[in-house]
C-alpha cells in the first residue's frame, strides 16, 4: 500500500516537472526568440506620459430613439522624437513632417532636442491609423509612434456651446470638461482608468462589496441627451442665414416641448468647431442662450396679458381707450406706429402689439400684483443643465415709478435671458405651468442601465389654464399677418396648415450710459403649435440686425421654415382649413 | 550423553509442540499473525505528504497568476478594441451628420425641385421618441 502511494506521488511529480519544463522552454520562446516582436507590440500599444484618455459619450437623440454621438473618442497616433536614439533629429523631424502635420515648428524642435537630457519630445497628434502605419513602416531611429485617443465631436459645431468642450483646466495636469454639458456632466463622463488594471482576486479578498455595488459605476456612464440632431441642423443653419443675411452681431434660438420641457434643439451663432480650439475667440465659448440677458421687447406682451387675466383685473372682452402716446412719470410711451385707435380689444392688443394696450393692463395689474407675477416668471434661474446660467436683470420690479411697470410690461427696462423667456412663455401653451428646461434626458450607465433624470421637481404653475388659453387664442390672430408679409418676399415659403400661436417682439438696445438708440434693434419671436394641443415651442432672436426694422421682417421666414419643417419631420396630422386668411384692412 | 539427551529433549520438545493430526484437523492452521502496529504510526511518510502539498500550492499558485495575467490581459486588450470600436462609429456619425447638413442646406428651387401639385395626407403613426 506503501508502495503503491509512493508511485503514485513520483507519477504527479513527473507529470508536475513536465509541465515546469514545458513553461520554461514557453518562456524562452516567448522572451528571448520573440522578445523583441512583443516589446514592439507593446510599446505600439503604449501611450505616451499620462496614459490613454478615456471619458464617457454625449449623446444626440434621434425622433426614433436611436443614439448619435455628440462628443465620443476618436483613436490614432501620436508621433515622439526621442533625440538621444535619433541618429539625425532634423531627419526624423522631416520624415514625420513628411507623413503629418506637426504641432511644434523645426526650429523649435531642434532647440528643445539640442537641450541635454532630452528623451521624449511630441511632435504631430491625432494622425490616423494610415499615417501611423506608414511612419512605423518607415523604422526611422528615434521617431516612437503611439497610441493616442483623444475628444471627438462628430457634428463640429453642432450645439457646440451647449455640448461644451474638454480641455486642461487652471491646475493643467487633467483635461475636464470646462464649457456646456461636458463641465455639467463631467462627475459622469470622467473616467478615472483605474478599473483595468483590478485584481479580479484581490478585489474579491479585499473589496467583495465592490464587485457587487460599485459607487464608481453607479456615477460613470453617458449623457443622453433631448436635442434632436436634425432639428438642431435646421435650426442652427436657419439661424446662420439670418445673422448672414441681415449682418446681426449675434443670433439664437430654442426648441422646447412645451410639456416637459425637454429641448429639442438650441443653437446660437457665432459658433465654433470644438475640435479644434486653437484658432477661436475664447469669447465665443459663451453661452448667449444662458448666459446673456436682453430685453425682449413685445414678445413679453402675453405674459402681461396673461397676469391681468389670471389676477382677474381683465378679460378677454375688456377694451381701452388707446390714444396712441400717452406720459408716464413725464415720460412717454407710444405705440410703435404712434397712431391712436381709439375703443382697442385685448385680441388687438396683441395683434397689433399695442404699448398702451400693455401700459393699461399693467396699470390695472397694480405694481404689486405686477411684480408678484413678473418675479414667479423670472425671479429665479431656470435650473437648465447647463453652467453659468445667469438670472434676469429685474432690478426695476422693486422701483415704485409707475413708468418703469409701464416698460416691462412691454418688455423694455426688463433683461432676461432667452431660456427663461422661452421657459415663461411656454406656460402659455402648458395650461399656465412653467416646466424646468433640460437637456439630458438620462445617465447611460456602463452596465447598460439607462438612469433617467426627472426633472419634474422644477414645474411652477404661473397662471389659470383658463388664462393661458384665452392668451393662446389671441396669439392665434398674429400668424396669419406675419405669414403673409414674409410670403410676399419669398413665395416659397408655405402657411402652416396647423393652427400657430406666434409674437413678434422689436426692442431698442439699451446705450451704454442710459437711455436707448433709436435705430438699433433687438428682434425676437416666440410661437407655438399646434395651438390646440402645442407640441413644439419656438423662440428666435437676432440681436442689431442691419436694414430692417421690425421682428415680422427678420424672423418670421426662419419661423415659418421651422415650423413646417417640424410638421413634416414629426408627422403633426394637418387640420381643416388651415388656409391664409384674407387680409385685413389693418395694416403692419 | 548430555547431547544426546538435549536433541532427545529437544525432539520431544518438537514433538510436543507440533500439533497432532487430530488437532490440526480440529483447529485448521491460521497464517502467522503480523507485527500489531503502533497506533499512532501513518500509513504513508509525513514527508511526503507535505512535499504534495507544497507542490500542489505551487501549481495552484501559478495558475492563480497565470488567470489573473490572463483576465487583465483580455479586459484591456476588450476595452481598447471596445473604444477603437466606438471611434470608428464616431466616424460614420460624423459623416451622417454631414450629410444632413448638405440636405439641410440644399436650395431645392435652385436645384430645379418644384413644389408638388397636389399634397394627399394618409394616417400614420407618429414616429417620435419625444411624446
Amino acid at each position: 500500500m506503501r508502495a503503491q502511494f509512493r508511485s503514485r506521488l513520483r507519477i504527479i511529480l513527473a507529470a508536475v516537472l513536465v509541465m515546469a519544463a514545458l513553461v520554461v522552454v514557453r518562456l524562452y520562446f516567448v522572451q528571448v526568440v520573440d522578445g523583441a516582436a512583443y516589446a514592439l507590440k507593446a510599446e505600439h500599444q503604449s501611450t505616451g506620459a499620462g496614459g490613454l484618455f478615456d471619458r464617457g459619450t454625449i449623446y444626440f437623440t434621434r425622433k426614433d430613439g436611436t443614439l448619435i454621438s455628440a462628443a465620443t473618442l476618436a483613436t490614432g497616433y501620436l508621433v515622439a522624437v526621442n533625440p538621444q536614439l535619433a541618429k539625425d533629429p532634423s531627419a526624423a523631424y522631416d520624415a514625420v513632417a513628411a507623413e503629418a502635420t506637426t504641432s511644434v515648428d523645426k526650429p523649435t524642435f531642434l532647440a528643445i532636442a539640442a537641450k541635454p537630457g532630452q528623451v521624449y519630445i511630441e511632435i504631430a497628434h491625432h494622425l490616423s491609423d494610415a499615417q501611423g502605419a506608414a511612419l512605423l513602416a518607415e523604422k526611422v531611429p528615434g521617431v516612437e509612434v503611439l497610441r493616442e485617443r483623444w475628444r471627438y465631436y462628430p457634428g463640429g459645431d453642432l450645439a457646440a456651446q451647449s455640448i461644451g468642450s474638454v480641455s486642461y483646466g487652471a491646475g493643467g495636469d487633467a483635461l475636464a470638461g470646462q464649457t456646456g454639458l461636458e463641465r455639467q456632466y463631467d462627475d459622469a463622463l470622467s473616467r478615472s482608468g483605474d478599473s483595468l488594471y483590478q485584481n479580479f482576486f484581490a478585489e474579491l479578498f479585499s473589496g467583495a462589496g465592490n464587485l457587487l455595488v460599485s459607487a464608481k459605476n453607479a456615477r460613470e456612464g453617458n449623457v443622453v441627451t433631448t436635442i434632436e440632431p436634425e432639428v438642431e441642423t435646421r435650426l442652427a443653419g436657419d439661424l446662420a442665414k439670418v445673422n448672414q443675411r441681415y449682418s446681426s452681431i449675434e443670433s439664437g434660438g430654442i426648441i422646447l416641448d412645451p410639456a416637459t420641457g425637454a429641448i429639442i434643439a438650441l443653437a446660437s451663432y457665432p459658433t465654433f468647431d470644438p475640435n479644434d480650439l486653437s484658432t477661436i475667440d475664447p469669447a465665443v465659448l459663451r453661452n448667449p442662450l444662458v448666459e446673456n440677458a436682453y430685453e425682449f421687447g413685445s414678445i413679453m406682451k402675453p405674459l402681461t396679458m396673461a397676469a391681468g387675466l389670471d389676477a382677474g383685473v381683465i378679460t378677454p372682452d375688456s377694451t381701452y381707450t388707446d390714444t396712441g402716446c400717452i406720459t408716464v412719470n413725464t415720460a412717454k410711451i407710444c405705440n410703435y406706429d404712434l397712431r391712436a385707435r381709439g375703443t382697442t380689444s385685448m385680441v388687438d392688443v396683441i395683434e397689433h402689439s399695442l404699448n398702451l394696450g400693455a401700459s393699461w393692463i399693467a396699470t390695472r395689474l397694480g405694481q404689486d400684483k405686477f411684480r408678484q407675477y413678473f418675479t414667479r416668471y423670472f425671479g429665479a434661474k431656470t435650473g437648465v443643465d447647463l453652467p453659468a446660467e445667469i438670472g434676469g436683470l429685474i432690478g426695476n420690479l422693486q422701483t415704485s415709478e409707475q413708468v418703469n411697470f409701464d416698460n416691462m410690461s412691454f418688455g423694455q427696462g426688463i433683461a432676461v435671458t432667452p431660456v427663461q423667456m422661452i421657459r415663461a412663455l411656454a406656460a402659455i401653451a402648458n395650461k399656465g405651468v412653467m416646466e424646468r428646461p433640460h437637456l439630458a434626458s438620462g445617465i447611460e450607465l456602463d452596465t447598460g442601465i439607462t438612469r433617467a433624470l426627472d426633472w419634474s421637481a422644477g414645474r411652477t404653475p404661473v397662471f389659470s389654464a383658463t388664462a393661458a388659453a384665452d392668451v393662446s387664442q389671441m396669439l392665434t390672430t398674429v400668424y396669419p399677418n406675419d405669414a403673409r408679409l414674409a410670403m410676399n418676399s419669398d413665395p416659397s415659403l408655405q402657411y402652416a396648415n396647423v393652427p400657430v400661436a406666434a409674437k413678434t417682439g422689436t426692442a431698442q438696445v439699451e446705450k451704454p450710459g442710459g437711455g436707448y438708440y433709436t435705430n438699433v434693434f433687438f428682434h425676437s419671436f416666440f410661437g407655438f403649435f399646434p395651438a390646440d394641443k402645442p407640441r413644439f415651442a419656438i423662440l428666435l432672436y437676432t440681436n442689431r440686425p442691419q436694414g430692417v426694422e421690425y421682428a415680422s421682417g427678420t424672423l418670421t421666414g426662419t419661423f415659418m421654415d421651422l415650423t413646417n419643417f417640424l410638421i413634416d419631420y414629426y408627422g403633426i396630422p394637418p387640420e381643416p382649413d388651415q388656409v391664409l386668411p384674407l387680409p385685413k384692412t389693418v395694416p403692419e | 550423553m548430555s547431547d544426546s539427551r538435549t536433541m532427545h529433549f529437544d525432539m520431544s520438545i518438537r514433538a510436543a509442540s507440533r500439533p497432532s493430526a487430530a488437532a490440526a484437523r480440529a483447529f485448521p492452521a491460521r497464517a502467522p499473525a503480523r507485527p500489531r502496529a503502533n497506533a499512532l504510526a501513518l500509513p504513508f511518510s509525513p514527508v511526503a505528504c507535505a512535499l504534495a502539498l507544497v507542490v500542489t500550492l505551487a501549481v495552484a499558485y501559478v495558475a492563480l497568476i497565470a488567470t489573473v495575467m490572463s483576465y487583465a490581459t483580455m479586459t484591456v486588450g476588450f476595452s481598447s478594441s471596445l473604444r477603437d470600436d466606438e471611434a470608428a462609429i464616431a466616424s460614420l456619425e460624423s459623416q451622417y451628420l454631414d450629410r444632413i447638413a448638405a440636405v439641410t442646406a440644399t436650395d431645392y428651387a435652385a436645384a430645379g425641385y418644384g413644389a408638388p401639385a397636389e399634397e394627399l395626407y394618409v394616417p400614420k403613426a407618429s414616429e417620435t421618441a419625444l411624446r
